[in-house]
């Protein structure tokens, strides 16, 4: 419900904003931040769920995007395929690691 | 941490970070759409400027309507009829000054004047863009209209020269002047484009 809350809030304020910046960090921030969305449902079912926790990794992962993209354009490599790649694959990972979860707690 | 947990309870970090999500999208959905116009507004604005330069669309605006008629002088004897009539040169002379002044479009019974139309004599006939035309030739050329009728009219000038050999000149100004656009092909066969390194 938060969550829903949050994306709202989001859009209603993402959507007057004139920000126009590379196409590159948009999506790693956006890749970064669902891998911690997911991950953060996915601990909340092990009750591991810690904020400091979630925060971090988001931050983390996103500046490190960052810095590889920096690093790519300097060189001309499309490094960022890399955040892309392995953020996706956790996200995935998450996601069948979440469904595994929901399916023993309903259907036995 | 401890102030973030006890203002927005627990599990902030994941409203912080879909907060951040909605912020994205709507940007990246904004994004896209402004640029696909500005591309699109953009290549057709260009596309429409390069055949607006290869005369491939029709225009209008003011200008001049430019009449010319073979002479109705009657040839006296031992002279050449060849004199009284209308020759390539005369109309060359009369689109030159119209360039001169600053013509924007010229057509010659309808053929519109491009880079490689030729104006040339075939017989009694005038071929312009390969496509041929008896006299009267009706030469429309879109500009400013009192700077291209003066052209013509100057002492001396065409008009004058002309009418020594009984040629007919009939200058009309207009403000709605239609020139229609090309309708040719074009041949590049022996030129190639020069690509700078």
């Amino acid at each position: 419900m938060k969550a829903l809350i949050g994306l709202v809030v989001g859009i209603i304020f993402g959507y007057p904003s004139n920000i126009s910046a590379d196409t590159k960090i948009f999506a790693v921030i956006l890749m970064a931040a669902l891998d911690s969305i997911l991950g953060g449902f996915c601990a909340k079912f092990e009750s591991r769920f810690s904020d400091a926790v979630l925060i971090t990794g988001f931050l983390i992962n996103s500046v490190f995007g960052l810095i590889l993209i920096f690093i790519g354009n300097i060189f001309e490599i499309e490094l960022y395929y890399i955040t892309l790649l392995v953020l996706g694959l956790r996200i995935f990972k998450n996601l069948s690691a979440l469904k595994e979860r929901l399916l023993k707690n309903y259907c036995g | 941490m401890e102030k973030l947990r006890r203002i927005f309870g627990e599990g902030w970090s994941i409203t912080f970070v879909c907060v951040i999500v909605g912020f994205i999208l709507s940007i990246e959905f904004r994004q896209k759409d402004t640029n696909e116009e500005n591309d699109y507004a953009a290549t057709k604005k260009i596309i429409t400027d390069l055949k607006l330069k290869a005369c491939l669309l029709p225009l209008e605006g003011q200008g001049v309507i430019v009449k010319m008629d073979d002479s109705t002088r009657a040839v006296s004897i031992g002279e050449n009829p060849n004199l009284y009539v209308i020759h390539d040169e005369d109309i060359l002379r009369v689109i030159n000054e119209l360039k001169a002044a600053g013509a924007e479009a010229i057509s010659i019974n309808g053929q519109r004047l491009t880079a490689t139309s030729e104006i040339r004599c075939a017989g009694p006939t005038l071929s312009v863009n390969n496509v041929r035309s008896a006299p009267p030739y009706e030469i429309s050329a879109i500009g400013d209209k009192k700077t291209l009728e003066n052209s013509l009219k100057m002492r001396g000038g065409v008009k004058d020269t002309l009418s020594v050999w009984g040629i007919q000149l009939e200058i009309a100004t207009s403000d709605e002047i239609y020139i229609p656009p090309y309708d040719g092909s074009f041949h590049h066969v022996f030129a190639k484009v020069v690509i700078k390194k």
